[in-house]
């Protein structure tokens, strides 16, 4: 029945109906009925399989180049124009994918822009580290960075802390560090790009600083318990976690957060 | 004690005060005691005794330095009374020295000690960062190669010289001078060496390129008038002088067309400067240009 034209019996007559189905309300239920198809079509198993093994391969690619994800790009990239609308369906195929065949998850970023790739694989005690050299020390400066910033409280740390802290670890902003190179651009750069740090800049005096956040990567990644556990560790002195209370508190708030994220995954 | 001397010692010791306050806003903000409270209160005791005027400016820097030892004081029994532990970035730097066995600077060895050490706190995979090199982005549509129209030569020489067509005798700029010149060097090569010489080695300028097109222009001419030849030989094309109406020896008859196209651009002309070794040019320079 088109839209707008009253119902009509085989006689010619308006036939008599109750409110609810008069000719406005038909055409509601029927916009209705319409949008809930649109959102209920899904693509066949076939087409669902084939367009989440592109998704895949972007995702690997670009994280192997260290690239954010961007849902966007994933749309426009991987998948083909006339399945722009299936982006949800396909992305949920594809992380069953990642998860079943090499043991990562896609996570979306809390701005429902970003996806991150993060390792579900299980920690096995000192196995050795399958990371070549460079980064295994790029992973070092920057944890000690994301322990600084996160022992440092909920505001983050000014330029200069860290870079007096930096210091102290032979690595110095505008020197070229034998392994780093530039150091800066490492750091107010790379690990942005890659979300692990986010930068906010604040103008003090007239000064713009640089001010250093958690990015959302580290956020989704960085267990922030076992990130204090390992300060604990460095720090000595049989020296306890629930000791930093502020820390610890904020620590578990945010594996709390996590597990919540974990649990909406598992039940769509 | 004269005055000026008292007043000398007076600035010693308000700078000793000075340093002693600045050491102790470093060690605050490093969090990091070099000494002990006691000790500096004992050393600022020991400087004010030097004082002879209580009311100097002496006086006062004292009173600052005992102000601040009190507040550090303070907050040292309020760290100790309280539970938590208080973070300082350089302590932790420290520590984080000492525990991959370092002294001060982290060496490259000691940062990949702490990356195995937090291999597992972070996210990525092991196993991407093994791939040799990244995959490709699929999908990515072919970037389009635009398409551009040839760029319009402003030079009129370059027009002149365009490979594709033999240009006519009588050309504005090519004046008889110069092409007697060219003649002249020609017959003086050939009688030197008593035969043909390579079209390379004689119009190429190992430095110029607009003097070699010049001379390759010449040189067309002069094998349009019939005053040189040239053809092929050993695969490279050779240029010889013809002495009037004589038939070229081992060629056609005459009144034929010698004519040989090829395409110079600066490449090509670097390449066949550098593999014929073309150190000199054997056209003298016309007069007036050196």
């Amino acid at each position: 029945m088109p839209r707008g034209r009253p119902r009509q019996s085989q006689n010619g007559t308006r036939a008599t109906q109750d409110d609810d189905d008069g000719p406005l309300s038909q055409s509601l239920s029927q916009s209705q009925s319409q949008t809930q198809r649109r959102s209920q079509r899904r693509l066949s198993p076939v087409e669902e399989e084939r367009l989440a093994a592109r998704v895949v391969r972007y995702v690997l690619a670009a994280h192997g180049r260290g690239e954010p994800l961007r849902r966007e790009k994933v749309r426009r990239l991987a998948l083909e124009p006339q399945h722009g609308g299936y982006v949800n369906q396909v992305l949920q195929a594809a992380d069953v994918k990642l998860r079943d065949v090499f043991g990562m998850s896609l996570e979306v970023l809390p701005n429902k822009r970003d996806l991150l790739l993060v390792n579900q694989l299980p920690v096995v005690e000192n196995a050795p580290p399958l990371l070549a050299e460079s980064e295994l020390q790029k992973h070092g400066l920057l944890v000690a960075i994301l322990a600084l910033i996160f022992m440092s409280g909920d505001a983050g740390v000014d330029e200069d802390t860290l870079w007096r802290f930096l210091s102290k670890l032979g690595v110095h902003k505008d020197h070229k560090h034998e392994c780093f190179g530039n150091v800066r651009k490492l750091v107010t750069e790379e690990f942005c790009r890659a979300g692990y740090l986010r930068k906010e800049e604040e103008v003090v005096k007239g000064v713009t600083v640089l001010r250093f956040f958690w990015g959302d990567a580290a956020s989704v990644g960085v267990d922030a318990v076992d990130l204090l556990k390992f300060v604990c560790t460095i720090w000595g002195d049989e020296v306890e976690p629930e000791q930093w209370q502020e820390q610890y508190e904020r620590a578990l708030q945010l594996q709390e957060a996590r597990e919540q994220r974990e649990q909406a995954r598992q039940q769509q | 004690m004269p005055s000026e001397e008292r007043r000398h010692k007076e600035r010693l010791l308000v700078r000793s005060y000075r340093d002693q306050l600045t050491a102790l806003e470093a060690a605050q903000q490093d969090g990091l005691a070099d000494r002990s409270l006691q000790q500096r209160l004992e050393e600022a005791e020991t400087l004010y005794k030097k004082c002879e005027l209580p009311e100097s400016t002496v006086a006062e820097v004292d009173g600052q330095l005992v102000a601040q030892l009190s507040s550090e004081l303070s907050r040292s029994v309020r760290n100790a009374s309280a539970g938590p532990i208080t973070f300082q970035p350089a302590d932790f730097a420290a520590r984080l020295s000492a525990a991959v066995n370092q002294e001060d600077s982290l060496t490259p060895n000691a940062w990949a000690g702490l990356g195995r050490l937090t291999a597992n706190l972070l996210g990525p995979c092991p196993g991407l960062q093994l791939l040799n090199g990244t995959l490709g982005v699929p999908n990515a549509p072919p970037a389009e190669r635009k398409q551009r129209a040839p760029r319009a030569r402003p030079n009129a020489l370059s027009a002149a010289v365009a490979p594709d067509k033999v240009v006519e005798v009588a050309e504005p700029g090519a004046t008889p001078q110069q092409i007697n010149r060219l003649e002249s060097t020609l017959k003086a090569l050939y009688r030197r060496l008593g035969k043909p010489i390579s079209f390379f080695e004689f119009a190429y300028h190992p430095t110029d390129f607009g003097v070699t097109v010049e001379n390759i222009f010449h040189a067309s001419i002069l094998v349009k008038m019939k005053k040189a030849r040239l053809y092929h030989k050993h695969g490279l094309p050779v240029l010889e002088p013809v002495s009037g109406g004589a038939a070229p020896a081992g060629g056609d008859a005459a009144g034929d067309k010698h004519q040989m196209l090829f395409r110079i651009d600066h490449e090509s002309w670097r390449r066949i400067v550098k593999e014929f070794g073309i150190k000199k040019a054997l056209i003298p320079p016309a007069e007036g240009r050196q």
